[in-house]
C-alpha cells in the first residue's frame, strides 16, 4: 500500500496535480457535453455518474488508520466473533501470510481462496486445519480453459523459445519480429532458463512479480541460475521505495515459511538468500530508479525486480519505455489475461515476454482434498464447471449431489440443521428429574442459561440473581392428555362435593361441563384439549384443580 | 478429573516437569533437569508416570513452555535414553534455541568439569527432530481430544504459557512468566480462559519488586562507577535470555555515556544466539520490532567477542560469561581471578538455585569461598546482586490468577515457605482452593463435566436475535478504544434464560427443546388448562356520547414508556397469534356461538389450521359480532370504545406486560379479558351492564388477580363516579 501511494506522489511529482478537486477536467458532468456518443457512454453508467465517480487515492497516513483497525492473528488461531462466530486463518500455501479460512458456527464453512500444495516460500497449505468444515467453499481455481487470454501469447509457447536455444540469435528476432512473444510456465526453473539465456544474449530481464514470496523465491532460484552459469557478476537489482523493510522483514518471519525454510532458522541460518545476497554485494535494493545510488551501481545486462503494478506505475514502466524495442530484453511478468492491455502503451513491443503463472489448485487437487476431508458439501465456481467431469458426471458419482456451483452474486442458502450441538454442564443435568414415559422417553424440564462461546452454545445454569427476574416464565408448564369425565366426576365426589354432569347441549361427546353447587358454585368444562375451572371459591378451585391435574400428564 | 502428577519443581526451582492425566490420556509439561545436583536427582523421576508399557505409549504428548535447562534439561535425556518416541512441542523460537542451551551445558560438564556426558551432541539434534515447533496462539488438536493453544508469557524469547483442552477439562501451565515487559521482551498475554486448574510458578511468591527502572538504574550506575575506577565487571549469565536483555542495557547505555570500556561475550556461543534473535525479532517487545527495520536491536554496537588471552589483561571491562549463577565453566574461571580484588565487581543478575556459588555470594554467607574444594578463595570484589529476574512477582502472579480466574490452583517453582504463604493468599483473597504439592505428589481435581445435547435451532433461536442484538450493540458501546481487542469484551457471554423441556429417547441421546416441540416430538398435543372467572361490571351514567367523544383511544398509548422497550405488535389477528407462538402457546380466540354467551373456544393448534381460511372466519365473525350487537340494541361502538378504554387502563396498570386487544378481548400473556355487553333489566336507561369474562391458565394466576383487581377497582371508581 505505501509503495501504492509513493508511486502516486511521484505520478503527480511527474505529471502534475490534476484538478482542485482531484478529479482531471475531462471527468467533469459539463465536460461530457461535447464527447462522442460512445466515449460518453463508457463514462457514464445507467445510474448517471458512472466511471465519473472518480475515487481519491488514499494516503499515508489513512493507511496507518487502517492498520490501526486490523487485528492481527497467526494461523490456526481461534478467533471468537462476539461469540457467536468462530474463525480460523490456515495456510494456503500462496503467499506470505495467505490465507484459507474457516468459519465455524451453527455450521462450519472452510473457504479456499488461491491456495498451493507446495510452496517455496509460505508455509503450505493445510489441508488438516479444515478437518471440522462441513462446507467447502472453492474459489481461484487453477483454470484450463484459455478463452481469456490474448491470441498471440498463446501462439507461442515457452517451448519455442527453449527450442530456439540453440539457433542464432538474429534467428530468434526475426521470428519474433513486431510481435510480443511469450508463453505461461508454472515453473521457476523454466524461468530461470529463460533469464539465463538472456543474459547470455546481454539483455536485460524485468521481473515484475504480484507478491513478496514470490518474489523472495524468483530471487533466490534466477539467482543461483546465474551462479551455477558463472554469471555471478550480473548485478541483481529490487526497485521499490520499500525495498529495504520489506527485505529485512521477510528475514524475521520463520514461522510463516515453509518446513525448509524453518530448517533454516534451527540452523542458524539466514532465512532467505537475499542477506547474502546483499552483504555479496550482488542485489541491490534501490528505493527509486532515479537516485544517485542507482546512477553508482547501476549496470547492463542485469535483472531487476519489482512489485508488479500492471505495467501502469511504478519503476517498471521507465524500465520498459527504455527496453521495450531492444530484442534481446526479456520481461518475465505474471499471467493475468490481460496482458495485451498491459502491453498496449508500450506497443510497438520488441522485448520478449514470458508469463509466469503460479500453480493453483485445479480439479485434480480439489478433488484429493475432497476425497479425503469428505465434506458435505462443496462449491465451485460456475465456470470451472466443465473441468469436474470425475465428479459430475461419471457413472460412479452421478448421484453425488455435494457439489454445486456458484456464480458471481449468487446468494446460495445451506440449509441449516435442524439440531445443533450443545454442551450442557453436569449442574444443569443434575436439577432435571426426569419422567419416564410408556413411549420410552425420559422428559424432564429445567431452566437453563443459554450462552454463546466462541461459537459454541453452552447450557448453563441460571445465576441465582437472574433467576428471580424470570420468575414469570418458569411457571410455564407443558401438559397433555385427556380428562376423562367419569374418573373426574369420581375424584370429586369422593371429595365430597355435590356435582352433576351436562353433557347435553354440546356437539358432540368428548366435550362435558361439569356444575358443582356444594360446597360453592362451580362449573367445570371439559374438551380434548382443555379444562376451564370457573368458580370464585380458591380452596374449591384448588381442589378441583388437583383432581384435573392427577389426571393429566404434567411436564 | 484432572490428576497432575509433580515430578520435579515441587517446593523448590529446578527440573520443572509436571504429568497431567485426564481422562485417559497423559500430556508431559516440561521436561526439566536441576542445576543444582549432579547425581540422580538432577532429572525427574519418570519411573514415577503410571505406565501403559514404554514411555512412548504412556505419554501422549511433551509440552515445552521455553528453552532454559530447568524447563527442558532432561529432554534428551529422556527421548534418547529412556526412549521416548512420541510427538513433543514448543515454540518456534524454544526450538531454535533450545539446542544451543543444551549444548552449552554439554560441554560445561564434560570439558570443564570432566563429568560423564548424560547426552551427546548427536542425542540432542536427534532430540531436536522429534519436535514439532507451534506459533502463539495457533490452536493444535491431537486426536479429537487434546487441544491446546500456546500464550505469550514474557520471560525469555519464545516462553509461552499453554492451555490444553482433554474433553471438556481445561488446564493452563504457564511455566515461568513475567507480567511486567523488559528491554527486548513483552508481559505475559493471556485470555480470561476460566480452565479447571492452572498450575503456576511461584519463583517469587512473596516478593514484591519496586519499579524496574529504578533497579535498571542502580544496575548501570554500579557498572559505571566499577568501569571509571579500572575495575573488572563480571555478569554470570546463562547463554540466553539475561544475558540479551542486559546487553541491550549496557549497549544503549554505553551510546548514551559515549564510555570506551570494552564489553565482552564471552564464547561464539551467545553471538551465535543473537543471530538467533535476529531472526526471531517477531517474538520480542513491540519497541525492538518497530525498530528493527532500521537497526536490529540484537546488533550491538559496543559489545565484541570475548577472548581468553583477555582473561588478564589490565584496564576496565565487562564481561557476560556462561554459565550463569556460576555454578562452573567459564564464569567461574573468570570470578575465581577477579574475585580477590576490591575494584572489580560481580553482578548477579536473577536467581540463584542453592548449591552454585552465586547463591552463597547473594546470600552472603561467606566472604571466604572454597570454590575448588581445595583452594580457599577470598572474594574481596563487590557484590551487585541485580533483582532483575525475567520472573513474576507476587503481585504478578495474583493478578494473574485473578484473571485467568481458574478454579483451582496447583503452585509449583517455588521455595516452600513462601509457597504456604502465597497459597494462604490464594485461598483468602481469589477462594479457591490451591494446592502446593512436593515431588511425586499427586493432586487430583474435578473437572468440568459437561453433556453432549442437541439443542433444536428453534430453542436456541428463540428471542436470540433479540438478546443477541442488544448485547453486540452493548459490546460494541465497549470497545471505545480502537486498540483494545475484540476479545476483551466477548468473554461477557450472549446469554438468556429460558425453560427447556429435556427428552432423552431410548438411544440416550438427549434433546433439549421448546415445549411446543417436544409435544411435537412425544407426538402429543397441549392441553389448555384454564380458569375463567366473570366480572359484571355496572356503570352507570355512561351514554354514547360520552364514549364516542375524546375518550376513543388509538393505540397510541401503547407506544408509550409503560410498555418498556418491548416491542408492541399491532392488534391484528396475525400478530396475536404471533405474540401466543412467543409466549409458548398457540391459541386463538375465536368468537363462535352467538347462543353461548360469548364463550371462548380455544381452537385447535396453529399448524393445522389453515390461514385463509381463518381470515375469513374471523371477518365473518366480525361482521356477526357486529349485527348481533345491534340487535342487541347497544351501538357496537359503544362497547368498542368501553374495550378501549379498559384497555388504555389495563396497559397504564400492568406496566411492561405486553398486552393487546384484537376484538372485544384483552390478551396479556395468557389472561384473555373478553367485554361483552348484557342489557339491562333495570329499566335505566344511562345504564349499561358489561361481563368481563377472564380467562387465564395456571401460569398467570398472579396475573390474572392483578387484572381482575385492576378491574375491580374501575367498577368501583366508576359508580362512584356515577
Amino acid at each position: 500500500m505505501e509503495e501504492l501511494v509513493c508511486m502516486h506522489a511521484e505520478y503527480i511529482q511527474n505529471f502534475g496535480s490534476s484538478s482542485p478537486e482531484f478529479k482531471p477536467s475531462w471527468l467533469n458532468p459539463p465536460a461530457f457535453q461535447d464527447y462522442p456518443a460512445s466515449f460518453k457512454k463508457a463514462l457514464v453508467d445507467d445510474d448517471g455518474v458512472g466511471r465519473a465517480n472518480w475515487h481519491l487515492l488514499y494516503r499515508k497516513k489513512d493507511i496507518q488508520a487502517c492498520m490501526d483497525q486490523i487485528r492481527c492473528v497467526h494461523y490456526d488461531e481461534e478467533i471468537s466473533i462476539y461469540d457467536c462466530l468462530c474463525i480460523k486463518a490456515s495456510s494456503s500455501g500462496f503467499e506470505l501470510g495467505a490465507s484459507n479460512w474457516v468459519i465455524s458456527g451453527a455450521r462450519c464453512l472452510s473457504y479456499f481462496s488461491a491456495s498451493d500444495l507446495t510452496s517455496g516460500h509460505s508455509m503450505a497449505l493445510n489441508v488438516a486445519s479444515h478437518i471440522k468444515s462441513e462446507v467447502f467453499l472453492f474459489s481461484d481455481l487453477k483454470s484450463n480453459n484459455t478463452d481469456g487470454y490474448d491470441e498471440d501469447l498463446t501462439s507461442c509457447s515457452v517451448k519455442g523459445i527453449c527450442e530456439n536455444k540453440d539457433k542464432d540469435y538474429p534467428v530468434e528476432t526475426k521470428s519474433l519480429s513486431g510481435r510480443c512473444c511469450g508463453g505461461v510456465v508454472h515453473d521457476l526453473l523454466e524461468v530461470s532458463k529463460v533469464v539465463l539465456e538472456t543474459i547470455l544474449f546481454r539483455g536485460s530481464v524485468l521481473v515484475l512479480v504480484n507478491g513478496i514470496g514470490e518474489l523472495m523465491e524468483t530471487l533466490e532460484v534466477i539467482s543461483q541460475a546465474l551462479d551455477n552459469s558463472n554469471l555471478s557478476d550480473v548485478p541483481l537489482f529490487f526497485v521499490s521505495p520499500v525495498a529495504e523493510e520489506i527485505l529485512v522483514y521477510t528475514n524475521t518471519i520463520p514461522e510463516w515459511l515453509s518446513a525448509e525454510r524453518q530448517e533454516k532458522l534451527y540452523a542458524g541460518e539466514a532465512l532467505f538468500r537475499h542477506v547474502e545476497l546483499l552483504q555479496q554485494g550482488r542485489l541491490h535494493q534501490l528505493s527509486a530508479l532515479c537516485s544517485q545510488e542507482t546512477v553508482k551501481v547501476w549496470r547492463e545486462p542485469c535483472v531487476v525486480f519489482a512489485l508488479n503494478w500492471g505495467l501502469r506505475m511504478g519503476p517498471a514502466i521507465p524500465l520498459m519505455l527504455k527496453w521495450r524495442q531492444d530484442p534481446r530484453c526479456l520481461l518475465v511478468m505474471p499471467e493475468t489475461g490481460m496482458t495485451r492491455l498491459a502491453l498496449a502503451p508500450f506497443q510497438p513491443v520488441q522485448m520478449k515476454v514470458l508469463h509466469y503463472c503460479r500453480r493453483k489448485l485445479g480439479e485434480m487437487e480439489v478433488s484429493a482434498i475432497i476425497e479425503k476431508m469428505k465434506p458435505e458439501l462443496f462449491l465451485v465456481p460456475e465456470t470451472m464447471k466443465g473441468e469436474f467431469p470425475s465428479l459430475g458426471d461419471s457413472d460412479s458419482r452421478a448421484s453425488r449431489n455435494d457439489i454445486v456451483f456458484y456464480n458471481m452474486w449468487d446468494i446460495l442458502t445451506i440449509p441449516a440443521p435442524r439440531y445443533t450441538e450443545a454442551d450442557m454442564m453436569a449442574e444443569v443435568a443434575c436439577t432435571v428429574h426426569p419422567r419416564q414415559l410408556d413411549s420410552g422417553h425420559s422428559v424432564g424440564k429445567v431452566k437453563v442459561r443459554i450462552q454463546q462461546r466462541g461459537g459454541k452454545w453452552l447450557l448453563d445454569l441460571p445465576k441465582l440473581s437472574q433467576e428471580s427476574d424470570d420468575a414469570l416464565t418458569e411457571k410455564e408448564t407443558i401438559c397433555w392428555g385427556t380428562v376423562e369425565v367419569t374418573k373426574l366426576m369420581d375424584i370429586l365426589q369422593g371429595n365430597g362435593l355435590c356435582c352433576e354432569l351436562h353433557s347435553e347441549g354440546h356437539r358432540n361427546n368428548s366435550e362435558h361441563r361439569i356444575v358443582v353447587t356444594t360446597p360453592s358454585p362451580a362449573t367445570v368444562e371439559l374438551g380434548l384439549q382443555y379444562t376451564i375451572i370457573e368458580t370464585n371459591d380458591l380452596v374449591l378451585r384448588k381442589l378441583i384443580t388437583d383432581a384435573v391435574r392427577s389426571l393429566l400428564t404434567f411436564i | 478429573m484432572i490428576k497432575t502428577l509433580v515430578l520435579g519443581a515441587g517446593h523448590e526451582v529446578g527440573k520443572s516437569c509436571v504429568v497431567l492425566m485426564i481422562g485417559g490420556k497423559t500430556i508431559m509439561f516440561d521436561c526439566g533437569m536441576h542445576m543444582g545436583y549432579h547425581d540422580d536427582r538432577r532429572f525427574p523421576d519418570f519411573s514415577l508416570i503410571p505406565k501403559r508399557g514404554d514411555y512412548t505409549q504412556s505419554i501422549d504428548c511433551i509440552i515445552i513452555t521455553h528453552f532454559h535447562l530447568d524447563h527442558i534439561g532432561a529432554l534428551p535425556y529422556f527421548t534418547e535414553i529412556c526412549g521416548y518416541e512420541g510427538p513433543i512441542f514448543m515454540t518456534y523460537p524454544t526450538k531454535a534455541l533450545a539446542p544451543l542451551m543444551l549444548e552449552d551445558y554439554r560441554r560445561v560438564m564434560v570439558d570443564r568439569r570432566g563429568q560423564q556426558e548424560q547426552f551427546s551432541v548427536l542425542q540432542i539434534h536427534d532430540s531436536m527432530k522429534k519436535v514439532t515447533a507451534v506459533d502463539l496462539k495457533q490452536t493444535i488438536s491431537l486426536g479429537s481430544d487434546i487441544q491446546f493453544r500456546a500464550y505469550y508469557a514474557g520471560h525469555v524469547l519464545g516462553a509461552a504459557m499453554f492451555h490444553l483442552k482433554v474433553g471438556e477439562s481445561t488446564v493452563v501451565y504457564t511455566g515461568d512468566y513475567n507480567m511486567t515487559p523488559d528491554r527486548h521482551l513483552g508481559a505475559a498475554q493471556i485470555d480470561r480462559l476460566k480452565p479447571d486448574l492452572i498450575i503456576t510458578e511461584s519463583t517469587y511468591a512473596t516478593t514484591i519488586r519496586d519499579s524496574k527502572h529504578a533497579r535498571e538504574r542502580d544496575f548501570l550506575q554500579a557498572v559505571h562507577k566499577c568501569v571509571t575506577n579500572g575495575g573488572k565487571v563480571l555478569i554470570p549469565v546463562f547463554a540466553l535470555g539475561r544475558a540479551q536483555e542486559l546487553c541491550i542495557l549496557l549497549d544503549d547505555y554505553w551510546e548514551r555515556m559515549n564510555l570506551k570500556a570494552p564489553i565482552y561475550f564471552s564464547a561464539g556461543l551467545t553471538m551465535q544466539a543473537n543471530v538467533y534473535y535476529k531472526l526471531l525479532i517477531a517474538w520480542t517487545n513491540q519497541k525492538v520490532k518497530d525498530t528493527c527495520i532500521t537497526r536490529n536491536t540484537f546488533d550491538f554496537k559496543h559489545v565484541s567477542v570475548f577472548d581468553r588471552s583477555q582473561l588478564n589483561a589490565p584496564g576496565p571491562c565487562v564481561l557476560f560469561a556462561t554459565p550463569g549463577m556460576l555454578s562452573g565453566g567459564l564464569s567461574l574461571e573468570v570470578f575465581r581471578l577477579w574475585a580477590p580484588f576490591e575494584q572489580n565487581m560481580v553482578v548477579v543478575p536473577g536467581y540463584c538455585v542453592p548449591g552454585t556459588v552465586g547463591y552463597r555470594l547473594v546470600t552472603g554467607k561467606t566472604v571466604t569461598l572454597d570454590a575448588d574444594k581445595r583452594i580457599k578463595l577470598e572474594v574481596r570484589c563487590q557484590i551487585h546482586h541485580l533483582s532483575f529476574s525475567a520472573h513474576t512477582d507476587a503481585k504478578g502472579i495474583m493478578d494473574l490468577l485473578r484473571h485467568v480466574s481458574a478454579r483451582h490452583v496447583i503452585l509449583v517453582h517455588g521455595e516452600k515457605p513462601k509457597m504456604a504463604l502465597l497459597r494462604t493468599r490464594i485461598i483468602s483473597e481469589l477462594g479457591v482452593p490451591c494446592f502446593v504439592p512436593g515431588n511425586g505428589e499427586t493432586v487430583e481435581v474435578p473437572s468440568r463435566l459437561v453433556l453432549k445435547v442437541l439443542a433444536s435451532e428453534k430453542f436456541l433461536t428463540k428471542s436470540q436475535s433479540n438478546s443477541l442484538q442488544t448485547s453486540i450493540k452493548s459490546k460494541v458501546d465497549d470497545v471505545s478504544a480502537p486498540k483494545r481487542h475484540m476479545e476483551d469484551v466477548s468473554l461477557s457471554s450472549i446469554h438468556d434464560i429460558r425453560s427447556a423441556i429435556i427428552i432423552m429417547d431410548k438411544e440416550k441421546t438427549i434433546q433439549v427443546l421448546n415445549p411446543e416441540e417436544a409435544l411435537n416430538v412425544l407426538n402429543v398435543s397441549q392441553h389448555n388448562f384454564l380458569y375463567r372467572c366473570r366480572l359484571p361490571l355496572y356503570i352507570s351514567g355512561m351514554n354514547d356520547k360520552d364514549f364516542n367523544a375524546p375518550e376513543v383511544f388509538d393505540r397510541g398509548p401503547t407506544e408509550g414508556n409503560e410498555i418498556s422497550g418491548k416491542e408492541l405488535m399491532k392488534p391484528s389477528k396475525k400478530c396475536c397469534r404471533g405474540i401466543q407462538e412467543f409466549s409458548g402457546f398457540q391459541q386463538q380466540y375465536d368468537l363462535e356461538d352467538k347462543d353461548a354467551e360469548n364463550e371462548l373456544i380455544w381452537a385447535e393448534r396453529k399448524e393445522q389450521e389453515n390461514e385463509l381460511e381463518l381470515e375469513d372466519k374471523g371477518a365473518e365473525n366480525e361482521r356477526i359480532w357486529a349485527e348481533h350487537k345491534e340487535q342487541e340494541g347497544i351501538p357496537h361502538s359503544v362497547l368498542e370504545a368501553m374495550v378501549q378504554t379498559v384497555y388504555k387502563h389495563l396497559v397504564k396498570q400492568l406496566g411492561d406486560i405486553v398486552c393487546y386487544k384484537q376484538d372485544n378481548c384483552i390478551v396479556a400473556n395468557s389472561v384473555c379479558i373478553k367485554i361483552s355487553s348484557e342489557k339491562t333489566q333495570s329499566g335505566t336507561e344511562n345504564k349499561a351492564q358489561y361481563i368481563f369474562t377472564c380467562t387465564w391458565s395456571g401460569q398467570d394466576e398472579e396475573l390474572a388477580r392483578q387484572i381482575i383487581s385492576i378491574l375491580h377497582m374501575m367498577q368501583i371508581a366508576s359508580q362512584a363516579s356515577a
